[in-house]
């Protein structure tokens, strides 16, 4: 089995993308998802001994950046509760322009998920991971990977119903599209 | 005890997320296949799966990524995209329906929606045995396949429950339509639900006269799941556009 660094670096180069998908849909901040793929990157190449299985490199990765990023939560909170926070930081929304777009739209959706409910929903829907393999990425139990997917999902269809398009620019965005 | 109670959100979730089982499957697919309202669940939970991936296919520019340089933010042109399925996602919800003044250019936009985010491949679903629609689905097929003539687009019809009569040769008032489409056209494909086949044969003792040529392989979300998990298919439910 090839697990040396050279190999992972490899799956690195090629997996990088994913994972700045992934880290930057946990904290919506280029300059933040960028670092914490640097740091994973890091650490995976420094504990290249710790991965066993090859075919299970990307669930592997995967969980050392959700490690990262909860070394980065714990910098700013105490405690975290991973059901219950809701991130803060908002460099992303920051530029009015994106504030305005339905891109950001859905994003803010999910960046006003809990954490956890965040992290499940876009391993599972982003990334393609089972929900065996999110339990072993997050070191939670499946039936809390299951529930947190369902609330997530309950919470972004509510808002998408709460979604008034008479009074916002996705009006405006219609007349331009016609 | 109802469909709804029998088939709660969370066993939904299973289903859309390919964690059922495979027998719970197959029960799945045979209750899915003749009820509509099962069927708009699931279709919001795929549209809300689509949601997320949407609004994290392309990323701001990572700062020491050379891979990300050249991606920024393109919001313009996938912006529509992720507009179609935000519309598709409220008017299932039902609020979108709320808005008739939006709802009679719901095509138009669905259409430029696709055309400006260079979507080349549709699925266009069918559940309703009603003329109209089979009309308008065939509308829009078709005006799409004219204005994107270029390789590599596609379009694939989906009929299952009482959308079934669309492909039935016997009944279906758009027959000669669907013949000759399939015959102008090689990039559309007509696929009528194998559950649905399955419960009508299993009601009627005799099974349906489907036109040939009408693909009857797979059922109706074995087919739109598997497609939208490939990436580069857009979903448009087709009681949410209106005539051409």
């Amino acid at each position: 089995m090839r697990t040396n660094k050279s190999y992972i670096r490899g799956e690195l180069e090629k997996r990088r993308e994913l994972l700045y998908r992934l880290a930057y849909s946990w904290c919506h901040n280029p300059a933040l998802a960028d670092d914490l793929v640097q740091d994973a990157m890091v650490k995976a190449l420094r504990n290249a001994r710790q991965l066993k299985d090859a075919a299970a490199i990307k669930g592997w990765l995967s969980k050392i950046l959700a490690n990262c990023w909860y070394d980065h939560l714990r910098r700013y909170r105490e405690t975290v509760d991973l059901d219950k926070l809701p991130y803060e930081e908002t460099a992303s929304a920051g530029d009015e322009h994106e504030k305005q777009d339905i891109v950001s739209r859905v994003r803010a959706m999910i960046a006003e998920l809990p954490v956890g409910q965040r992290q499940v929903i876009t391993l599972v829907d982003l990334a393609g991971f089972s929900y065996v393999e999110i339990a072993d990425i997050l070191d939670i139990p499946v039936g809390t990977v299951m529930s947190r997917i369902s609330r997530a999902r309950k919470a972004l269809r509510a808002k998408l119903a709460d979604y008034d398009p008479r009074h916002d620019i996705l009006r405006a965005k219609i007349r331009r599209i016609k | 005890m109802s469909m709804h109670d029998k088939y709660s959100d969370e066993k939904l979730q299973l289903f859309v997320d390919d964690e059922m089982n495979s027998s719970d499957r197959a029960e799945f697919m045979e209750a899915i296949s003749n009820d509509d309202e099962l069927s708009n669940r699931v279709c919001e939970l795929v549209q809300l799966k689509d949601a997320v991936r949407l609004a994290y296919s392309e990323t701001p520019e990572s700062a020491h990524s050379t891979s990300h340089r050249d991606i920024t933010f393109h919001t313009y042109n996938w912006l529509n995209a992720v507009a179609a399925v935000l519309l598709l996602a409220i008017g299932t919800l039902g609020g979108w329906m709320l808005y008739p003044q939006f709802g009679a250019s719901n095509e138009a936009i669905n259409m430029a929606a696709v055309d400006q985010a260079q979507t080349e491949k549709i699925i266009l679903h069918i559940s309703k045995s009603d003329p109209k629609q089979f009309t308008a689905a065939l509308n829009y097929a078709e005006k799409f396949l004219t204005e994107h003539k270029t390789q590599g687009h596609q379009v694939d019809v989906v009929a299952h429950a009482g959308g079934l009569d669309m492909m039935r040769a016997d009944v279906s008032p758009i027959r000669e339509q669907i013949v000759t489409m399939m015959d102008r056209y090689d990039n559309i494909h007509f696929i009528a639900c194998a559950g649905a086949i399955k419960m009508y044969t299993k009601k009627n003792g005799v099974a349906p006269d489907i036109i040939q040529g009408v693909g009857t392989d797979y059922t109706a979300f074995d087919h739109i799941v598997g497609r939208l998990q490939t990436g580069g298919w857009k979903y448009i439910k087709v009681e949410s556009i209106k005539e051409i």
